[in-house]
């Protein structure tokens, strides 16, 4: 019985003073922990090293070194998000130094190259001047800061199309060349020049006017050219932007056309735009304006309406327009559309000027572009328009237009 | 007569009961004087005369909190830290709520280099009193040696603003920041304590660390 008692003594008191196991076994962990840890680095272990020390010491441990460390590591391993927490966690702690600072500095730096290189402009900017401010002397962001705005980008494109308008007792048939050369002086602001010739031929045997409003001759062929050239200034920021356009269309049907434009944008992912331009032709001046909604739901997708106003000397003319545009990966597919009449429609943002003196009446047109290289799109375009013209005739204007467009990536 | 046999019955039990419950303190003229004794051998610097004393002490009058308590300080000066080991744990027995015998148990602790036991006997400080000054310090020693250099330094980092005058605090934080590469702030650490106190050898050691 007493050796019993012994037993259930001795049990008692080993119960009582054995430590407890989880506890023991937590502190266990870090004995050592950190000299190990450099050491798997050294080896080249990084993941390694860095899982030891966040299973030893967890993610609230009050050390500003291990909470350094782990971020340093998580940035060697090429982890941002985490190094960025982790070093954003650490300038909080005792004992904090400089080199938290600058750890954070270069996780947000390489955050932002990796923004950069999915296309996410803003965000890559963002974390580049978040950057700066937690460290102003880090060379890597205040490099990449300093190429995003200094870099000057010249993005020519250039399209060739096939012309075709068939109205009432006429067939017409053409070509057309566009060459833009957009220059992107910082990501804001761009200048560009845009010249587009188009030709026309109107078939013998036809009577009246031909092609885009020349004088047709009886049983003749006519032929029909026009000259544009038109000069743009444009900005655009985060949140509103603006456009200037001028220029000049030469129609050989009569004099030439000098041309005015501007257009303001309030908004970024919803918002307005409208646009405004003034003509000057042998008939007389011509006004439009053209408010928008847009809105883009997702980044992927843009939606836009608005109405286009036109008063000239055949009176006033009013047309609904839409649009929409899809961005999935290399390619972007832009169709747009009117209802309602327009007379020589000035687009601001593209720069053009569609049709030449008919009523258009309905129509659209629908782009699509792929980027097929690091700077290089190809695109396809086509435009059809119902128009009546100054006899009372109505038609059908075709255009097929093929491009490409250098686009370098900022 | 049975009245009178009750009467003595009760005395003896009464005597009995005080012999054997009450502790061995001054009433009995002998154990005073081993008091006296004892106090005077330790003031001499005699520790182990001092410890017999208390041995002769417990032999007499029983085993206290006092005696055990004492004897194992007595050990500790002499040089006997496994005695002074057991000393602290009997005293902890006897007053398990008591963080006097708690922190004692970790001189001979730290003095026999036993980092793991230093380290649980300084919690068990910190249990009972959460902002202890010494066991923080004692604990903070134990973790730099175990190599939990982390949590020394957050340790000594703490003492080091509240008792910014104790040299040993800020050496132990420099040595923590020399293990873990932070060696800028480590030697600002050892010049600080030189600088006020130039033949201390712990900041000059940490100076010369490669």
């Amino acid at each position: 019985m007493m050796a019993r008692l012994a037993i259930s003594l001795g049990v008692a008191l080993a119960l009582l003073t054995a430590p407890r196991a989880g506890a023991a076994e937590g502190l266990d962990l870090r004995a050592g922990a950190w000299d190990r840890s450099v050491l798997l680095e050294r080896e080249g272990k990084l993941e390694e090293a860095r899982r030891l020390l966040q299973d030893a010491f967890g993610p609230e441990t009050p050390s500003y070194e291990v909470t350094v460390r782990v971020a340093w590591l998580s940035l060697r391993l090429g982890d941002a998000e985490r190094a960025v927490s982790g070093y954003q966690r650490a300038r909080g702690l005792a004992g904090a130094g400089p080199e938290s600072s600058e750890g954070l500095a270069s996780a947000l730096t390489m955050m932002g190259h990796r923004h950069l290189a999915g296309g996410e402009h803003d965000e890559a900017r963002r974390a580049w001047e978040s950057a700066q401010k937690a460290f102003p002397d880090h060379a890597g962001a205040r490099e990449a800061l300093a190429a995003i705005e200094r870099r000057a980008i010249l993005a020519p494109e250039v399209w060739g199309g096939y012309l075709h308008r068939v109205a009432t007792g006429r067939d017409s048939r053409g070509w057309v060349v566009v060459g833009q050369l957009p220059w992107h002086v910082t990501r804001e602001i761009t200048l560009r020049a845009t010249y587009r010739h188009a030709e026309m031929v109107t078939k013998s045997g036809y009577v009246g006017l031909g092609g885009l409003g020349a004088l047709g001759a009886l049983g003749s062929s006519t032929r029909w050219l026009q000259h544009d050239l038109l000069l743009g200034a444009r900005y655009e920021g985060r949140w509103f932007g603006g456009e200037l356009l001028g220029g000049a269309l030469l129609p050989s049907q009569e004099g030439a056309v000098g041309l005015g434009g501007a257009r303001l944008r309030v908004g970024r992912w919803f918002g307005a735009d409208i646009e405004g331009s003034l003509l000057h032709r042998d008939a007389g001046w011509s006004g439009q304006v053209l408010p928008r909604l847009y809105v883009s739901p997702i980044p992927a997708l843009g939606l836009a309406a608005g109405a286009r106003f036109t008063r000239d000397g055949d009176g006033t003319a009013v047309s609904g327009v839409a649009g929409v545009s899809v961005f999935a990966g290399p390619a972007a597919l832009s169709l747009s559309g009117h209802v309602g009449p327009e007379r020589w429609p000035v687009s601001v943002s593209v720069p053009l000027v569609f049709g030449n003196g008919e009523d258009l009446t309905l129509g659209g047109s629908l782009t699509a572009m792929f980027r097929v290289a690091e700077a290089l799109s190809l695109g396809v375009s086509t435009q059809v328009e119902r128009f009546s013209d100054s006899t009372g005739s109505t038609g059908v204007y075709v255009n097929v237009s093929a491009g490409a467009q250098f686009a370098p990536r900022w | 007569m049975s009245s009178l046999w009750r009467s003595l019955l009760f005395s003896c039990v009464v005597a009995g009961a005080a012999l054997v419950g009450a502790p061995a303190m001054a009433q009995d003229p002998g154990v005073a004087a081993l008091y006296r004794e004892s106090y005077r051998l330790e003031a001499a610097s005699d520790p182990k005369g001092a410890l017999q004393k208390m041995r002769e002490i417990r032999a007499k009058a029983g085993a206290s909190y006092f005696v055990a308590a004492r004897s194992a300080w007595l050990s500790y000066l002499a040089g006997d830290f496994a005695a002074a080991e057991g000393g602290y744990g009997e005293a902890i027995s006897l007053a398990p709520k008591a963080v006097e015998p708690r922190i004692g148990l970790t001189l001979p602790l730290l003095a026999q280099k036993k980092w793991r036991e230093l380290e649980r006997a300084s919690r068990d400080v910190l249990a009972i009193d959460p902002n202890h000054g010494v066991a923080r310090a004692r604990l903070g020693a134990a973790l730099y040696a175990i190599g939990n250099y982390p949590d020394s330094a957050v340790a000594y980092r703490r003492l080091v603003d509240e008792y910014p005058a104790e040299l040993d605090h800020q050496t132990g934080l420099g040595w923590c920041l020399l293990r873990m590469g932070r060696r800028a702030e480590a030697r600002a650490m050892f010049s600080a304590v030189l600088a006020v106190s130039p033949d201390n050898l712990n900041a000059q050691q940490g100076m010369a660390a490669p």
